[in-house]
């Protein structure tokens, strides 16, 4: 499936996002976006950084911060949708947003589920910082994390549906310590117990793709894809799976491991690679994990 | 040490991993990211002490002082990669920090970074959850 066939049907539908020098609205309601609010993605071509911690569209633009994902136009699955998630992906290693949009894409399709993309900028490299440190009350700042650290702990809160996210390699990163931030949130600025921050983390769902974190929130339900030839995953040491279960990784106690060997470590951490072994009955995977 | 000496090792660490910075801001800052972790750098021209710390946790409010007492506890008998457990109010961020008042070479820096990160992570997922249970109860 190519981004050409999406974008065009993404055209065809007339999905596209109203463009033009209109500010972004505040919603009426706290809490409540405003989806008919008009958006104005960013222009292309800016640097890496301006992107990092944004929502990509399936229309391959990225949208200001501030912008809720429910506005962002997802992309689809070419075979039509054939459920109701909307699933939050974090890119991994060397994507660009065009890049991110093409496994979009391909993630769409796989799952049968809308898409949105939160763009990681950092791309599996080492970045330097500096430029975007003002003062010392940004120190620490990520914005990816950041991105799905708001996302989680605003729909961790009493009557907040529960968020479908994904990652790909480094965005599983992203995604797990964004968890790990909100759970400390909860407890140790919140007062929550354990057992009540696992309520308020269980409605949460997650799909890694190679993922290279090797601790997972015990209450989210998590899903793994391990391709035993990934030597991305081998330097995290998730590679060596579950069975036998591996001590040296926590992939989180409501989580299920769908592990293969492609025996191509060429490639083993592809998003496509990993997709193919995607049990067709995933949701069921996600919404069964043993609580 | 001077800005100057700061901002050259710090050129130094950062171009062992591949990047080519000014090490630190005219504020005495820096900074980078490494595969969804945060250390940053920074120089107090007054003591002329730079600091190096990777990011535990952002507090979204001042924390209460039965906290910071029970993780400042619980950080004297856990490993904190040489570091110390470092809590900044001016941006609610709890650390593990390593000073240096003297210029630290290259090696010695990529060593304390590579010994910080995996325990900021640790300090997260083991050492912050440890304590919130010790107050909150499981």
């Amino acid at each position: 499936m190519s981004v050409t066939r999406v974008l065009t049907a993404l055209h065809d539908l007339a999905l596209r996002p109203l463009t033009g020098n209109v500010k972004l609205l505040a919603a009426p309601n706290p809490g409540i976006p405003d989806l008919k609010m008009p958006l104005t993605p960013l222009p292309t071509g800016l640097p890496a950084s301006a992107y990092d911690g944004l929502f990509i569209g399936g229309d391959n633009r990225v949208y200001p911060r501030g912008t809720p994902f429910e506005a962002v136009p997802p992309m689809l699955p070419a075979q039509g949708v054939t459920n109701g998630e909307l699933i939050l992906h974090t890119n991994g290693i060397g994507e660009s947003v065009l890049g991110d949009a093409a496994r979009m894409s391909m993630l769409a399709d796989a799952t049968g589920s809308r898409v949105v993309g939160i763009c990681n900028a950092s791309d599996g490299f080492p970045k330097d910082v500096l430029q975007t440190l003002r003062d010392r009350a940004d120190k620490g700042k990520n914005p990816a994390v950041d991105t799905v650290t708001e996302l989680i702990a605003a729909h961790a809160k009493p009557g907040m549906p529960g968020l479908t996210f994904s990652g790909h390699s480094q965005g599983s990163l992203i995604v797990s310590r964004a968890f790990a931030d909100v759970r400390n949130r909860l407890t140790l600025e919140g007062g929550m117990s354990q057992s009540e921050a696992d309520r308020a983390l269980g409605k949460f769902k997650l799909l890694t793709i190679a993922g290279a974190a090797s601790h997972y929130d015990d209450a989210v339900r998590t899903l793994h894809l391990v391709d035993r030839a990934d030597v991305v995953q081998l330097f995290s040491l998730f590679a060596f799976g579950n069975n036998p279960p591996n001590r040296l990784v926590h992939q989180g106690n409501n989580s299920r491991t769908v592990a293969f060997n492609t025996w191509n470590p060429v490639k083993a951490h592809d998003v496509e690679t990993n997709l193919g072994h995607l049990p067709k009955d995933w949701l069921k995977y996600l919404e069964n994990t043993p609580a | 040490m001077t800005h100057a000496e700061a901002a050259s090792a710090l050129q130094g660490l950062l171009g062992s991993l591949g990047i080519k910075s000014a090490g630190l801001n005219a504020q005495g800052l820096g900074g980078v990211s490494l595969l969804a972790e945060d250390v940053s750098f920074d120089h107090d021209a007054e003591s002329g002490t730079l600091t190096v710390s990777a990011t535990v946790h952002r507090f979204q409010k001042t924390p209460l002082p039965r906290v910071l007492q029970a993780l400042r506890e619980e950080a004297k008998r856990s490993d904190l990669g040489g570091g110390r457990l470092d809590y900044e109010p001016v941006n609610g961020g709890l650390f593990l920090a390593l000073c240096y008042t003297e210029r630290p070479t290259t090696a010695a820096l990529r060593t304390a970074m590579e010994a910080l990160i995996p325990a900021a992570r640790r300090v997260r997922t083991d050492l912050l959850p440890r304590v919130a249970t010790r107050l909150n109860g499981l």
